[in-house]
């Protein structure tokens, strides 16, 4: 937890504090990173420009109600959205939509997405990086950050329908990507 | 077997959410060098200095124009004699008095040529039964006609022999002398007793004739309150019939009238004259050679109501020194305006954007509305701080997406929406330099804040389209801009111009359209201004 000196270092614009404060970030804002953004530099500007919005109201991090982590986290989501906006691939998110089959309808069966696997983070994250960045995003947000589909269509300017169809992509590829490792770790060994 | 198994939602949450990761120092270095760039950043003092700019003088605008709304009063037109056509005017609203040499002149040889029979018995014998005094007085407007007829004894050529004249302590005899204008004269005793403050009519002495009816104005005694002081003559050039101390008789029968005392009506506002002989001298060496000799100061004149004293406040902020040329030269160029409000409208040229359509910007028609307030520093130079709305078409931004609806089918909508007009609220703060009556330049900067944008909005389902606020994805709304124009002052309060605007920043997002178009804003157009 930030203490009261390290943020009123940060508010003097002390640099040894502001030091101190990105190491506290770092984590949370990294783990974010990872999971949106589709390169190092991608990455990079999330973390960092999530820093950035947080040290200049880091006075805010005195009054707030929820975990000063959980606010770094949310700071980190809202920084990693605003990118993926900002970026060509969402209008390719609006594109895409007209590729959504005709037939395909919500309902599934929760059994349809179980996974058996050995699969690591890094693994994980390799594997998400081959998802077409508006499927891993809606994945990120509803699967790993908790937002649901109504908050995601909100976000993103799309309709829950097509959220819950970027998901289902996102499951289906995850599915069949991810159960090498399992063979991997079952029989491989 | 199942039960290793687990919803895919559940396993990324468990191996994502907390995991270990190092700090990158490159990262780090990155988020220094932008932490150092945000301390360098300069804060937008110029646009709260503009904004200040803004804010203290339409409120200075605003008080000055309510305050001189309840103080200022129409001054008393100070109109001598229509049928001697002179005439003096002052008035207090445009701080502008005009002189004019020839109707001076004019008045002077009407009165002249009638002598003193012109005069009314009722202003020679008020003028009389004043006592004598430093000052002479002159009547508020009601009464102008009249005491103005008493003033222009001072320069009235007495065609008569038959009586002395005092001038300042001298007697002199000139040969004719009007009974009504001998009235006028002082006794002897009491200006003596007052030397240092004499006051005094003046006028050469001449013989029997008038000729060339001159004006002398001079300047007052800086040592006092007042700025100006007038002097109407009247000097024959044939003959000189000097007045000499000496001699205390005056052999000319030339005009000349000495008012000595104070000469006051009923409702009297006082004229003081102070006059050096040198400074005399210097302003008619002619007239003053004959009366080398002769000792008489003018001091200063006081002119307007006494109630009021308006017309001291004018004569008093008039700080140069002026001559009757001066005055001529005045009325025919610049007119000091005071400080005023005005309305503006206009019309313009102004560029489109590419967009997202990467078409060529068109130029496309850009009214404008407002208004400002108009500060005169002098009589030139003017400052305009004004607001005004407008907008800038052919943004060329379109976007289309086809929407769906599932009910028993699924259905699909094309949605299309075309952006037309990004509206702005400009705040030039402008400086015009009147180069004469009627041409002004003007120059300036400002900012242009946008407000909305007009789209037009289309869907397949419906034939028509209809226009819709809010699209302002991608458009800078702020920006900086430099302005440049000319403008005709058909009329005091109306005025045509021609400016031109040219915007500094890129007024669309570059990483919202994915393109590298640098969209400034320029408008080219004309406009018109009323000030009030």
């Amino acid at each position: 937890m930030i203490n009261e000196e390290t943020i009123q270092g940060c508010i003097k614009k002390d640099r040894r504090s502001q030091r101190a404060f990105y190491e506290f970030c770092y984590p949370i804002l990294a783990r974010v990173g990872y999971r949106y953004a589709k390169n190092q530099e991608d990455i990079q500007e999330i973390i960092n420009e999530s820093f950035m919005r947080l040290i200049k109201k880091i006075e805010r991090l005195q009054d707030i109600n929820i975990s000063q982590e959980a606010y770094i986290w949310r700071a980190g989501v809202n920084t990693a959205i605003d990118l993926f906006r900002k970026s060509k691939n969402y209008k390719e998110l609006i594109r895409v939509e007209s590729s959504m089959p005709a037939d395909w309808t919500p309902m599934e069966a929760v059994s349809q997405h179980e996974i058996d696997s050995k699969a690591n983070t890094q693994e994980i994250l390799q594997v998400m990086a081959t998802l077409p960045e508006p499927t891993k995003t809606i994945l990120n947000l509803f699967a790993i950050d908790g937002y649901a589909h109504k908050e995601i269509g909100k976000m993103l300017g799309i309709k829950e329908t097509l959220s819950r169809w970027h998901l289902h992509k996102a499951r289906t590829i995850l599915k069949d990507k991810l159960s090498p490792f399992l063979m991997k770790t079952a029989y491989g060994q | 077997m199942d039960s290793n198994k687990n919803h895919i939602d559940n396993f990324l949450k468990e191996k994502l959410e907390d995991w270990p990761i190092e700090l990158n120092e490159a990262h780090w270095a990155d988020a220094e060098r932008r932490l150092d760039e945000e301390d360098n950043r300069k804060k937008p003092f110029f646009f709260i200095f503009l904004l200040g700019v803004l804010l203290i003088g339409l409120g200075t605008a605003a008080y000055k124009q309510f305050s001189s709304s309840k103080k200022s009063q129409p001054l008393a037109q100070t109109e001598v004699s229509k049928e001697n056509n002179f005439k003096i005017a002052t008035t207090n609203k445009n701080n502008y008095e005009e002189f004019s040499e020839k109707n001076v002149d004019r008045g002077i040889e009407s009165i002249a040529k009638n002598t003193t029979s012109n005069l009314d018995n009722k202003s020679a014998q008020e003028l009389n039964r004043v006592p004598s005094d430093k000052n002479i007085t002159v009547g508020e407007p009601n009464k102008l006609q009249r005491n103005r007829k008493a003033n222009n004894l001072v320069a009235l050529k007495s065609n008569t022999n038959s009586t002395e004249q005092k001038l300042d302590g001298i007697i002199r005899n000139p040969k004719s002398a009007e009974v009504s204008s001998r009235k006028l004269i002082a006794p002897p005793n009491k200006k003596e007793e007052q030397p240092s403050k004499k006051t005094t009519t003046l006028a050469a002495t001449k013989e029997n004739k008038i000729s060339e009816p001159r004006v002398i104005k001079s300047e007052t005694n800086p040592q006092t309150s007042l700025t100006r002081s007038e002097i109407v003559a009247h000097k024959k050039t044939n003959k000189t019939a000097a007045t000499s101390t000496n001699s205390r008789e005056s052999k000319s029968s030339g005009w000349l009238a000495s008012a000595t005392g104070v000469v006051k009506s009923k409702n009297s506002s006082k004229i003081t004259i102070y006059k050096s002989v040198a400074e005399f001298q210097k302003m008619n060496p002619r007239y003053v050679k004959g009366l080398e000799n002769y000792n008489y100061e003018v001091t200063n004149i006081e002119l307007g109501p006494k109630k009021s004293d308006s017309i001291r406040k004018v004569v008093a902020q008039q700080n140069k020194p002026k001559t009757v040329a001066n005055y001529q030269q005045e009325s025919k160029a610049l007119v000091r305006q005071p400080s005023r409000f005005f309305i503006l409208a206009g019309i313009a040229a102004a560029r489109g954007y590419r967009g997202n359509l990467d078409a060529n910007p068109s130029y496309g028609l850009s009214p404008s509305l407002g208004a400002g307030y108009q500060y005169n520093f002098t009589d030139r130079m003017s400052l305009y701080l004004s607001v005004y709305m407008s907008y800038i078409g052919n943004l060329n931004i379109k976007e289309t997406r086809t929407q769906y609806s599932y009910s028993f089918d699924r259905d699909s909508t094309l949605l299309s929406v075309t952006r037309k007009n990004l509206l702005q609220l400009q705040l030039p703060v402008q400086v015009a330099y009147k180069l004469n009556r009627k041409h002004s330049v003007f120059g300036g900067i400002g900012t242009s804040l946008g407000i909305n944008t007009i789209s037009l909005y289309e869907d397949s389902k419906n034939s028509g389209s209809k226009k819709q606020f809010g699209y302002t994805d991608g458009l800078r709304f702020f920006d900086f801009n430099a302005s440049l124009g000319y403008e005709y002052h058909i009329s005091p309060k109306f005025s045509a111009g021609i400016f031109y605007q040219q915007g500094f920043l890129d007024m669309t997002k570059n990483n919202y359209f994915t393109n590298q178009h640098f969209d400034r804003n320029s408008r080219g157009g004309i406009n018109l201004r009323y000030k009030f």
